[in-house]
């Protein structure tokens, strides 16, 4: 469902993503995580199609840019992206509107599900840095988009739309969604992802699939502090 | 201890700021720009015209002028000190300072010997109009260099005084709104003597104005008053009476300070909220726009964007937005812009109406900036909507089409009956405008094109005033081209806005169409 294929991405002579190559098939959750400044939030935007890349980048066999593309790909920012005027409500009308969706009452089941109803009217500058999120979220999953990409969505959340979200993480991939999400709280995603990519100052450093493998197998965290902490090796499959 | 851990922070602020500009030689080249610019506003202000052709106004029309400005400058600042208290104090302040053993009333000060430096750079812009002042009024590089340190001080005890009654008045919204009484009626009453005066000597409205904007009324004004009457009073020779103003401004800086730092109450909590504002405002400034300046409290009312489908609804949800902005459907800012501009009409009556045609077009360029479709810009939902990139920036940009034509309406109507001049003339000035929007717009889209979100903010907004120039110039050329041939349609007013307007329309359209995928080169 998502390909990345050799992405390069520069902010002058910074080399924020190097010669990236990875996939996300339908039905699988990858993760991002790395530390802080190793070019998650990068290649997600690029993804997203919100920055200029080399390489390749195909959403459903589209090329990302393409309106094709946009019409499959759900993005989560990092900051809640949300406008100061418009109620609650109109967020979801926004999104229904612009999206040409049918006014099923999806919006209605989103915004209880993560307890915001009760917000609806609420103009976005009104809202918490918690329901800002979540507003996001919900605005996101409108569409029912097949490639979700999730920038840190559980920063700000209060435990109860932790829960729902990694509720919601489960039955997106039992639809057959594929979902990226990047992240650097390496507990917020040790149970539920498939594969995971470590990034190390704008490149993979190892790629590790979640299998029951072995007892001698390193724990995602194991692996991870191996790697930033400089002892990083060839890890496989 | 105390005084040696802030002199220590304020030191080494001052000399990490010098040692930016070393660093980053870009910041240096900002500068070198800046004061190049400076130097050439200054120089060209004393070659624009020979001295012997020169018909130099009234003195008192400028010391009114500042009077005004003052006013208007501590009003807003007071006001909006009033509402959210000082913003004195930065969220490193905040978090590092108060929680600290430094004595309370050392931070104060610390944080007062800061204010002086911004409110000096909030009154750099007064350097710049030195050419007009001096083309007008006589103004030397002294008399400037004066406006330009009483407009500094103005802001700073402006500042100092919103943030010194809000202590006081923050625990309730009665004491508050009192306060903001206080404020409007001495401002409603001043209008009201001004108001009289001119109607009292309706034949010469402009020499009324400056009477009475150096009135006593006016002079009494707390703080704005006494400083324009310190101006103005050296402008005049009179310097005992400048220095009778001084003296009373000092002592009534004197006695706030030994208030403020006597006062047990604490200011601590009252700067906390402001300064967080002001920490949303840097964030957000880092993103290229500055936060919208909302309501605090949005009345909602009708709810629902209710129309649009696809790219449309970005036109739709706009408006809604523009409703729930302000309550008068216009910009703050666009409502200063227009009523700035009329007064500059009333001043400037004698010399048509292309001058007031230049200069409103001249702050559209700020406006304009500030519009939707480059707020839009900001975030994602442009970019990720399947619709065309092409249709969503003309629906992204069709708002600015009945803003822009209230704003141009609401300057052009009084413009043209302060000058008398035809229907046609006002409706082509409207026109006119409208289309140097769509020109700077256009400006924003090329250069979103060509650099996407790699320019920094300044050499952004650098590059931003050079092509808003480039794009212009093709309507200029032919408006002067015209004129020097003598050949004129009407008059010589209409043909030159009617060239600019002419060559503006192919000219923005052009680029827009050229730039119709900016949406998928550019960087959020």
């Amino acid at each position: 469902m998502l390909k990345v294929e050799h992405v390069t991405k520069k902010y002058g002579k910074l080399l924020a993503n190097n010669d990236i190559s990875f996939s996300v098939e339908s039905g699988q959750i990858a993760v991002l995580v790395g530390p802080n400044g190793a070019g998650k939030s990068t290649i997600i935007k690029s993804i997203a199609g919100l920055l200029r890349f080399e390489g390749k980048i195909e959403i459903g066999g589209f090329d990302n840019k393409s309106v094709e593309a946009k019409g499959l790909i759900g993005y989560v920012p990092e900051m809640p992206a949300v406008y100061d005027l418009l109620t609650v409500s109109e967020h979801m009308e926004f999104i229904r509107r612009a999206y040409r969706l049918p006014d099923d009452g999806y919006d209605k089941y989103l915004l209880e599900r993560f307890e915001m109803m009760d917000k609806k009217d609420k103009v976005g500058k009104e809202l918490s840095k918690g329901m800002q999120q979540k507003l996001s979220i919900c605005c996101t999953l409108l569409h029912r988009p097949r490639v979700i990409i999730f920038d840190e969505p559980l920063i700000g959340l209060d435990p109860h739309a932790i829960k729902e979200i990694k509720n919601m993480f489960s039955e997106l991939k039992a639809q057959g969604c594929a979902l990226l999400i990047s992240t650097h709280m390496l507990d917020s995603v040790e149970n539920f992802w498939d594969v995971a990519h470590i990034m190390v100052n704008g490149s993979f450093a190892a790629t590790k699939y979640n299998t029951p493998g072995g007892e001698n197998e390193k724990s995602l965290e194991e692996l991870f502090f191996e790697i930033t902490e400089g002892k990083a090796s060839e890890v496989g499959k | 201890m105390n005084g040696n851990a802030l002199s220590y922070l304020l030191r080494t602020k001052i000399h990490n700021q010098l040692v930016s500009f070393f660093k980053k030689p870009v910041r240096l080249i900002y500068v070198v720009i800046f004061i190049g610019l400076l130097v050439l506003t200054m120089i060209g202000g004393n070659a624009g015209a020979k001295e012997s052709d020169r018909v130099v106004r009234d003195i008192s029309e400028l010391t009114a002028g500042i009077n005004a400005l003052f006013i208007l400058i501590f009003a807003t600042t007071f006001n909006s000190g009033l509402k959210n208290g000082g913003t004195f104090f930065k969220m490193a302040d905040v978090n590092y300072l108060f929680p600290s053993p430094l004595n309370k009333r050392s931070i104060l000060f610390y944080a007062l010997i800061q204010q002086i430096w911004s409110s000096m750079l909030i009154g750099i812009f007064i350097l710049f109009q030195y050419s007009a002042l001096h083309m007008n009024y006589n103004l030397s590089y002294l008399g400037l260099t004066l406006i330009f340190l009483t407009y500094s001080l103005t802001v700073f005890l402006s500042q100092t005084l919103g943030m010194f009654l809000y202590t006081f008045v923050s625990d309730s919204e009665k004491k508050k709104n009192i306060a903001k009484a206080v404020l409007y009626i001495i401002i409603v009453g001043i209008l009201a003597y001004i108001g009289l005066h001119v109607l009292q000597n309706k034949d010469h409205i402009v020499k009324a104005l400056a009477e009475a904007g150096n009135g006593l009324p006016v002079l009494l004004f707390p703080f704005a008053g006494w400083i324009g009457g310190f101006a103005g009073s050296i402008f005049k020779g009179e310097y005992i009476e400048s220095a009778l103003w001084l003296i009373l401004s000092a002592a009534a800086f004197t006695a706030m300070l030994i208030a403020m730092s006597r006062s047990k109450r604490e200011y601590y909590e009252d700067v906390i909220a402001s300064a967080e504002t002001m920490q949303n405002t840097i964030n957000s400034a880092k993103d290229g726009v500055p936060p919208e300046a909302t309501p605090k409290v949005i009345k909602v009312g009708k709810e629902g964007i209710g129309k649009g489908n696809g790219a449309s609804v970005f036109f739709y949800k706009h408006m809604l937005e523009n409703r729930r902005a302000s309550k008068i459907w216009i910009k703050p800012m666009s409502l200063v812009f227009v009523l700035i501009t009329i007064g500059f009409t009333i001043f400037m009556k004698g010399a048509g109406i292309l001058p007031i045609f230049a200069f409103s077009v001249y702050m559209q360029v700020f406006t304009v900036a500030l519009g939707r479709f480059n707020r839009e810009l900001t975030k994602p939902f442009i970019y990720l909507v399947p619709e065309s990139p092409f249709k969503k920036i003309i629906y992204a940009l069709a708002e600015t089409f009945p803003t822009e034509l209230l704003e141009s309406a609401l300057i052009f109507i009084p413009v043209s009956i302060i000058l008398g001049a035809p229907a046609l003339v006002c409706i082509l000035c409207i026109v006119g405008r409208m289309t140097f929007s769509f020109l700077f717009i256009a400006s924003s889209i090329a250069i979103e094109r060509l650099w996407g979100g790699s320019l920094s903010k300044v050499a952004g907004l650098l590059i931003y005033f050079v092509v808003d120039i480039l794009l212009s110039a093709p309507g200029i050329v032919l408006a002067v081209v015209l004129s020097a041939s003598g050949i004129t349609l009407f008059s010589s007013d209409i043909t030159s806005v009617m060239s600019i307007t002419l060559m503006n329309i192919p000219v923005a359209s052009l680029i827009i169409y050229s730039c119709r995928n900016v949406l998928q080169y550019a960087e959020l």
